[in-house]
């Protein structure tokens, strides 16, 4: 038995040593991006529902290959973990047998192919966020809360023809963009839709930076509006304790049947979130509480742990992917600015009386964007309540991501 | 259409949808939810 028969037993050193240098690099910077996010996660830095499920299966696909794969992909080399790539050849023999095959072998498999690659997992996800929505607060002020959200859709919408001058086309840069509406889900949906090929590099950038926006939306508010305007006092809206569970559920309803007879394509999402809503707004305790505990929290915790074991060297080297890391950024960083722009219009249209903060609620992430509205407003004024406003604007938000993931798969898709 | 015909297009679009949306809860909120006796 010599050296070589020895080091075959560890085939984790054997693929690294046997790998291009780049991909070596790219592996150990991954493994090292891997503990940064479980460290910052556990540190509430980061969401660590999300980013210590993702950090761990970042650091460990990096370092788990070996001499296996038995769809002959990846010249050689793979993990037991889960193959992206099965099933998307041309041919729909081979892709079923493929299907077939690789089910019995990868142990994440059955959960990619049925819940993450369908949209399923999304779709769970918007159910659980319906869930904890109240849209009492957009019945309140409706054209302000939609007038923030459409102010800070700028990313979205800008990202686009910025995409195409990196070379991308139409569709795939439709699909990048989406990561400016700051909708999870959203993203995952649109990409399968528009840009398959790319869906797994824009999910992972698209959380990872969502990640991060959400410890760097602050630092963009305090630069844009100044300490004066971030003080202004607001009180909660006065009709908002006169609405019944029972009204909130005709509007939701209404406007469920509404925006999925204008829009079909993206009737899954708008009908898991109303669903959601209207479990909520009907008082079903049993399911509300299936739904905004056990299948959103699970749902939540698999796509983190996938989004992590997506994130091999050899899919994120990929000089495709690289821009995204740029374009992603842009997208949300233009969707906040815009937001903040949003916050001033409704500043000036209601004299002074709306605090500008509440624009990065526009930013549609349930609630995150609406409690770091809160939280900037509470250290300057105490007194100042915003989080209801902020959360009409959070709301509209999500609203008008579904509405441009729509359009974009309709326009784009024929 | 190029990228910036589909984002305009888009935005418009989506401009309209948002705004007749909270032109609808606007006005259902207006009939069902009932203004508290002074």
């Amino acid at each position: 038995m010599d050296f070589h028969s020895i080091l075959s037993v560890f085939q984790g050193v054997t693929t690294l040593l046997a790998s291009p240098p780049t991909l070596v690099f790219g592996r150990l910077i991954l493994v090292l991006l891997g503990f940064l996010m479980i460290y910052l996660g556990r540190k509430g830095i980061l969401e660590p529902l999300l980013m210590i499920p993702m950090g761990l299966g970042m650091a460990t696909i990096n370092v788990s290959t070996m001499f296996f794969d038995p769809l002959g992909l990846h010249g050689g080399m793979g993990n037991l973990f889960v193959e992206p790539m099965a099933g998307a050849t041309t041919d729909w023999i081979k892709n079923a047998a493929d299907m077939n095959y690789i089910m019995g072998i990868d142990w994440l498999q059955p959960i990619y192919s049925l819940t993450f690659s369908n949209g399923l997992i999304a779709c769970f996800v918007f159910m659980g966020i319906g869930s904890m929505l109240d849209i009492g607060y957009v019945m309140c002020k409706p054209f302000q809360a939609m007038t923030i959200a459409l102010f800070a859709e700028l990313g979205t919408i800008f990202t686009l023809p910025i995409a195409q001058l990196f070379g991308y086309t139409a569709k795939e840069a439709a699909a990048i963009s989406i990561v400016g509406g700051a909708d999870g889900p959203m993203v995952l949906f649109t990409s399968l839709k528009l840009a398959p090929h790319l869906f797994v590099p824009i999910a992972v950038v698209a959380y990872l930076y969502l990640g991060l926006a959400y410890g760097g939306f602050p630092y963009l508010v305090r630069f844009m509006v100044p300490k004066r305007l971030r003080a202004i006092k607001m009180t909660p809206p006065k009709g908002i304790s006169n609405i019944s569970s029972g009204q909130k559920l005709t509007i939701a309803v209404i406007i469920c049947v509404l925006l999925c007879f204008l829009l079909p394509v993206a009737a899954p999402l708008l009908f898991s979130l109303f669903f959601g809503v209207v479990i909520r707004e009907s008082g079903i305790k049993q399911f509300q509480e299936l739904i905004g505990g056990p299948v959103l929290y699970l749902s939540t915790m698999f796509l983190g742990m996938l989004l992590g074991i997506l994130c091999d060297a050899g899919t994120i080297l990929d000089p495709k992917v690289l821009p995204l890391l740029i374009l992603g950024i842009t997208s949300l960083m233009l969707s906040g600015v815009g937001g903040i722009l949003g916050g001033y219009v409704m500043y000036f249209v209601s004299g002074g009386k709306v605090n500008p903060v509440i624009g990065i609620s526009g930013v549609s992430c349930v609630p995150t964007t609406a409690k770091v509205a809160q939280k900037i407003v509470s250290k300057d004024n105490p007194h100042s309540i915003v989080l209801p406003d902020a959360l009409g604007a959070n709301v509209s938000g999500v609203l008008t991501t579904a509405i441009i993931a729509g359009v974009f798969i309709n326009l784009l898709s024929n | 259409m190029t990228g910036l015909q589909v984002s305009i297009t888009t935005y418009i679009l989506t401009a309209g949808i948002g705004y007749g949306i909270a032109v609808v809860i606007w006005l259902l909120s207006k009939a069902i939810v009932k203004k508290p006796k002074p």
